[in-house]
């Protein structure tokens, strides 16, 4: 999976593309450490409309965003989140715990 | 010329037939610091070669018997696994001869007569490609050792695992589970047990990942599940035990999405819970889906105690259904064209199949769809027949309602004499469940006597009763009504929660007496209290069967006593010798 950081207007914007899985952990955890340590960061946005398919590992990484978001007192929320990724977070009920874009 | 530093030392094997040849040969070998060994035809080299393994051949092309050619040829076959230089050493300058040495399998050919320098040079290869030959050896070796203690770790695992979570065939026709690992070891479990009030609790949970790191994730849940189970306690204490339990023996990003399902048959009732599972379905006699349970609820491990919602949802029961429970890799299963099995597929299966063959249909169905293509994810499902549930529970009836066998006081000797007394008020009956822990209790106690359904039953139904008539005021009238059971529920949660006064006192002694062993249970609550005869006449009236209630006690105990306007019941019940089975 490819992640990108992009950071405009005090949000720093993780974009992924590809599948988002357990093989991901490292580099997804790099970039949202990167994205929190950017200056003037107030929120960390995964942008997800090119994640074509999340799976249970991939949810447990976005608990570990969530929870460093918390320990940072910085906000974090998902974008473009459809199809597949949509379904998935819905039975999951994760949108319930995530502001869903 | 510097000579050049031997730092791999070679064993050579030089075929020669000419012994001045061979001697020169090995003099130049040894100078360089390796091992040189003699054969002076073809046959002795094959010999030598199968006992020292050299590292490297130089073989005389013209040789009277088994010429060099063959020797060379024959030398290939005998190890196929490692490739061994061998240079053929030739006097001859026929180029087609040499064409033909080195099509022989030959990897150098050397004039005679031999330069040394050419040969050391041959040899410096021959140097760094034995030593790379070594280097993988020596990994392939280590790699197969760390195979070896792996596989060895995982058959401990698996057996491990095999007993911190028991299989539950013994529940037979009511439930059947198939339970298939995308690998070595499945993250997702089904585990079920019988409550000592009849019903029947059911789990199903899919730990994050795949392998052995998700199978790890299910495992502090085995235990809890069974134990809490067996002492009683309802799928919303399930739940928030199960949770905690998670939150606390793993890191955050290890969650267990579960469904957590009670069919009771005697209280009419099924309760199901569905946290990050697909939906739950209820089949009815024709194979359709009556009722579906979606995932409401965050997986297990999610959120802290305070704030996950643990409240099920009710269904009556009904004996001609059969509930449906799955995990993810069922419904994502995909078939060569990427197209999920889903519900559509369940749906399908199902239709039109009797309901004892619906088990095997959806298996059949789910295997023809991944159509040889193996699976991602582990696929597990269970399929709960209500009808099996209500038969084998009209097997066990007669337990309850069998006169009292005649007495021996030696299975309780070791018990003794105890008495407990408990006394509980509004706030602590919010958060508590006291029935569990009363069994608890007496399962340390008297292991003997608390293995006593029926004692279970009446402590139960007394409690229940204070609590429910007595301080929450509720109406069993209201649980024959339609959807009564869940108006009920509801309706019981909701003054539970608004409760601010009263107590309930529990007293139970457990004496030898002459007749052997009497377990005395008084319930006392704060309420306003009742007609007791009034009340009885309506007793039939008021329960929609005859078999639970106040109804029931009476028929289970010696002895019933009303006092204080109905607000203290106290029964006596001797403990009979042969215990029911579950």
């Amino acid at each position: 999976m490819n992640v990108s950081v992009n950071q405009e207007n005090g949000k720093a914007r993780l974009a992924l593309k590809g599948r988002f899985d357990f093989t991901c952990h490292r580099g997804f955890k790099q970039a949202y450490e990167d994205a929190f340590a950017g200056a003037g960061v107030a929120e960390v946005v995964v942008d997800m409309g090119e994640v074509d398919y999340l799976d249970s590992s991939a949810l447990g990484m976005l608990l570990l965003l969530r929870d460093k978001g918390k320990a940072m007192g910085k906000a974090v929320s998902l974008a473009n989140c459809g199809g597949t990724v949509r379904d998935v977070l819905r039975v999951a009920n994760f949108d319930k715990l995530f502001t869903l874009h | 010329m510097n000579s050049v530093r031997t730092v791999v030392r070679l064993k050579a094997l030089v075929v020669e037939d000419n012994l001045a040849q061979a001697r020169y040969l090995c003099a130049i070998l040894k100078a360089q610091g390796h091992t040189a060994l003699h054969a002076s035809d073809g046959l002795t080299a094959l010999e030598i070669y199968t006992r020292e393994r050299p590292d490297v051949v130089l073989l005389d092309y013209s040789m009277p018997g088994m010429d060099g050619r063959e020797t060379a040829l024959r030398l290939r076959q005998l190890e196929p696994a490692r490739w061994v230089p061998i240079w053929f050493v030739t006097g001859n300058e026929d180029t087609a001869e040499i064409a033909d040495a080195i099509a022989a399998g030959a990897d150098a050919y050397i004039p005679k007569p031999v330069n040394v320098a050419i040969l050391k040079a041959h040899l410096s290869n021959a140097e760094r490609y034995t030593a790379i030959q070594r280097q993988l050896k020596a990994q392939n070796n280590e790699l197969n050792a760390y195979f070896e203690l792996s596989e060895e770790e995982n058959r401990a695992a698996r057996d491990m695992m095999k007993r911190l979570l028991p299989t539950q065939t013994e529940h037979g026709a009511v439930l059947r589970t198939w339970n298939s690992p995308a690998f070595k070891f499945s993250g997702d479990i089904v585990m079920a047990e019988r409550s000592p009030d009849g019903s029947l609790k059911i789990l199903l949970a899919d730990g994050v990942g795949h392998g052995l790191t998700a199978a790890l994730n299910v495992l502090p849940l085995g235990r809890a599940f069974q134990a809490m189970a067996q002492k009683g306690f309802g799928l919303q204490a399930l739940v928030t035990e199960l949770n905690h339990t998670i939150r606390r023996d793993l890191p955050s990003h290890r969650f267990v999405a579960a469904t957590l399902i009670s069919i009771d048959c005697i209280e009419d009732r099924i309760e199901v819970w569905n946290g990050g599972n697909p939906p739950c379905l209820m089949f009815d006699a024709d194979g359709k889906i009556v009722k579906s349970w979606a995932s409401r609820h965050l997986p297990l491990g999610v959120l802290p105690s305070e704030e996950i919602d643990a409240h099920p949802e009710f269904e009556p029961f009904r004996a001609d259904a059969q509930i449906f429970v799955c995990s993810d890799g069922l419904s994502e299963a995909a078939c060569n064209q990427g197209k999920h099995f889903g519900e559509n597929g369940i749906k399908a299966a199902v239709e039109a199949i009797v309901p004892e063959q619906r088990f095997e249909a959806i298996k059949i169905a789910v295997v023809e769809h991944l159509a040889g293509h193996s699976a991602t994810d582990d696929i597990t499902y269970a399929l709960i027949d209500c009808n099996a549930e209500v038969r084998r529970r009209s097997q066990r009836d007669l337990a309850i309602t069998l006169p009292q066998q005649t007495l021996n006081t030696h299975s309780h000797a070791a018990a003794g004499d105890w008495e407990l007394r408990l006394r509980v008020g509004a706030e602590r009956l919010k958060h508590v469940e006291v029935i569990p822990i009363l069994q608890e209790f007496m399962t340390r106690f008297d292991p003997v006597g608390a293995q006593d359904r029926s004692t279970f039953v009446v402590m139960s139904e007394l409690f229940n009763n204070a609590l429910e008539h007595g301080l929450l005021e509720l109406d069993s009238g209201l649980k024959a009504e339609q959807n009564g059971q869940r108006s009920y529920s509801r309706e019981r949660e909701r003054r539970l929660a608004l409760l601010t006064n009263g107590v309930i006192l529990v007293d139970i002694a457990r004496a030898e007496t002459v007749d052997g062993v009497k377990l005395t249970v008084r319930v006392k609550d704060s309420g306003k209290g009742f007609d007791a005869d009034a009340w009885h006449v309506d007793a039939s009236a008021l329960f929609r069967r005859n078999d639970r209630g106040i109804s029931l006690v009476e028929q289970l105990c010696e002895s019933v006593e009303y006092r204080e306007n109905g607000t203290e019941i106290e029964v006596t019940r001797m403990l009979p010798v042969a215990m029911a089975i579950h």
